[in-house]
């Protein structure tokens, strides 16, 4: 079971917090509390509990996103673009201690680069806020992987386990050496490997191209400390742009993430997101 | 820069040496001693027990390691896995007495002794059978002679304990062979590095 943080750990927690509702704010995004609970869920597992008093069974909710749909859904009239926040944990049988405590925020009607950017210099303003400075920025687009794999009909459940977990000895012995697979796994970098993807994979261009305008605007803010991994699949299966994890070094979970989904709400509006792990913080600030 | 690789101690440590040597990776022989921390030129060593050395690997402590498959499978860390070495091949076996085989089939509940208490619960929930499970730490073949469980789940590389014991493969569940992995982070933040040991590792 979760521990319960010391005053010290509280008060960073507490300030992250703080730190990141003033931002937010600042940027024009509203408040909006989402229950604990809910009816139904989109992801596969789930913690569930049995409400004695209506003799049902409910979830803890595992996804604030699935929650934001059905308020969108209920709202006939909206101006938009909408921007929203909301704060609490997510729960999650995976989770090592059952939830992980999130800030996470939502801009619903701005397309591509725009708001891809909006939410990534959130987050980097968020970040500069509580000092942390010497974070990586990871930006991918697995739509870009996708169309890779669905030009060369390829079974894509048989790959997708294996670049997930960068599984080069069995894709060697599948594909054997030097196949697209395995170019496709050590595609990370700077500007210069979309000039490579490019060449390599030119059915991905127009996922390419995306990237590219993004990295332009994150440099022209001065924000360098980036690298593209063009070999990250769908984290979430919503995901169909660009998606992003931010990382503190030493560590091996994301701090915060992200990315773009859009029809999600209601088809062809554009939204996209970012959420930051409250808890992956404190527990690589000690 | 220097590149943190954590070593199991014990049954792989000696052929995961053998095998960094020659790739080239490792230039010197290292023993397994009372020094933990071994460091050869860029590359620091970290000799932990087997369980732990995901955890490092997980926790960034480490950017690379090298485990069984068997402990993967328990605990199931957010860690790359960059192939099998196939090294330290073992199987990871369901074993009791020869005179309870029959019982192992017809029963719809049986106790379980084991290392790996999250991989036989897995095993044995698939299969639709109910399962007691105790976990111990190690000499998993006491559990049925003494009569605290009715088989055991454990780790064979030649059957010779098993046999010891009085006890016999009763199922296999899978193959178990060393896995490079490694840490997310790293493998962005060292790209050029780890990269290149997987090359080294994983040419055919």
């Amino acid at each position: 079971m979760k521990k319960i943080y010391s005053f010290k750990e509280s008060y960073v927690f507490s300030n992250i917090l703080k730190k990141g509702r003033e931002i937010l704010e600042k940027n024009g995004y509203r408040f909006l509390r989402l229950p604990s609970f809910d009816t139904d869920t989109l992801k596969r597992k789930f913690i569930s509990v049995l409400n004695t008093r209506d003799d049902e069974v409910i979830f803890l909710r595992s996804d604030f996103t699935y929650q934001i749909i059905k308020h969108f859904d209920a709202l006939s009239d909206i101006d938009l673009p909408l921007r929203i926040y909301y704060e609490g944990s997510l729960f999650d049988p995976d989770f090592e201690d059952f939830e992980i405590y999130q800030i996470g925020f939502e801009l619903i009607g701005v397309e591509d680069i725009e708001g891809d950017f909006e939410i990534i210099y959130c987050l980097y303003e968020i970040f500069k806020s509580i000092n942390i400075n010497d974070f990586i920025l990871v930006i991918s687009n697995p739509s870009f992987i996708e169309k890779v794999i669905s030009a060369r009909n390829i079974d894509r459940n048989k790959v997708e386990n294996l670049l997930k977990k960068k599984n080069i000895g069995r894709l060697r012995k599948e594909f054997g050496n030097g196949s697209f697979i395995e170019k496709l796994i050590f595609m990370q970098g700077k500007r210069e490997i979309i000039d490579e993807a490019l060449c390599e994979f030119p059915e991905g261009e127009e996922e390419l191209i995306k990237i590219n305008k993004l990295i332009d605007k994150l440099e022209q803010n001065n924000i360098s400390h980036y690298i593209i991994d063009l070999s990250d699949i769908k984290r979430l299966p919503y995901y169909n742009g660009i998606t992003f994890e931010i990382f503190m070094e030493n560590s091996g979970y994301a701090v915060a993430s992200g990315g773009r989904y859009d029809g999600i709400y209601r088809e062809g509006i554009p939204a996209t997101g970012g959420a930051v792990y409250v808890d992956n913080i404190i527990k690589l600030m000690k | 820069m220097k590149l943190t690789c954590a070593l199991p101690k014990g049954r792989l440590f000696e052929e995961s040496v053998n095998l960094l040597i020659g790739k080239g990776i490792l230039r010197e022989r290292i023993e397994e001693g009372r020094k933990l921390v071994i460091e050869k030129g860029n590359l620091r060593m970290i000799l932990a027990k087997p369980f732990d050395v995901p955890v490092y690997v997980e926790e960034g402590v480490a950017d690379i390691g090298i485990v069984g498959r068997d402990v993967l499978l328990e605990k199931k860390p957010r860690v790359y896995e960059f192939g099998d070495l196939g090294i330290g091949k073992c199987t990871i076996v369901v074993a009791g007495k020869e005179a309870d085989r029959e019982k192992y089939k017809t029963s719809p509940y049986i106790r379980v002794a084991t290392k790996y208490p999250n991989l036989t619960k897995s095993f044995f929930e698939k299969k639709n059978v109910k399962a007691s499970i105790i976990h111990l730490n190690g000499s998993v073949e006491l559990a049925p002679i003494l009569g605290l469980s009715d088989y055991i789940v454990d780790l064979v590389q030649t059957g010779r304990t098993l046999r010891e014991n009085n006890l016999a493969i009763i199922e296999e569940i899978g193959e178990s062979t060393g896995v490079l992995i490694g840490n997310r982070v790293s493998f962005i933040a060292k790209r050029e590095f780890i990269v290149d040991i997987i090359h080294k590792l994983f040419s055919i």
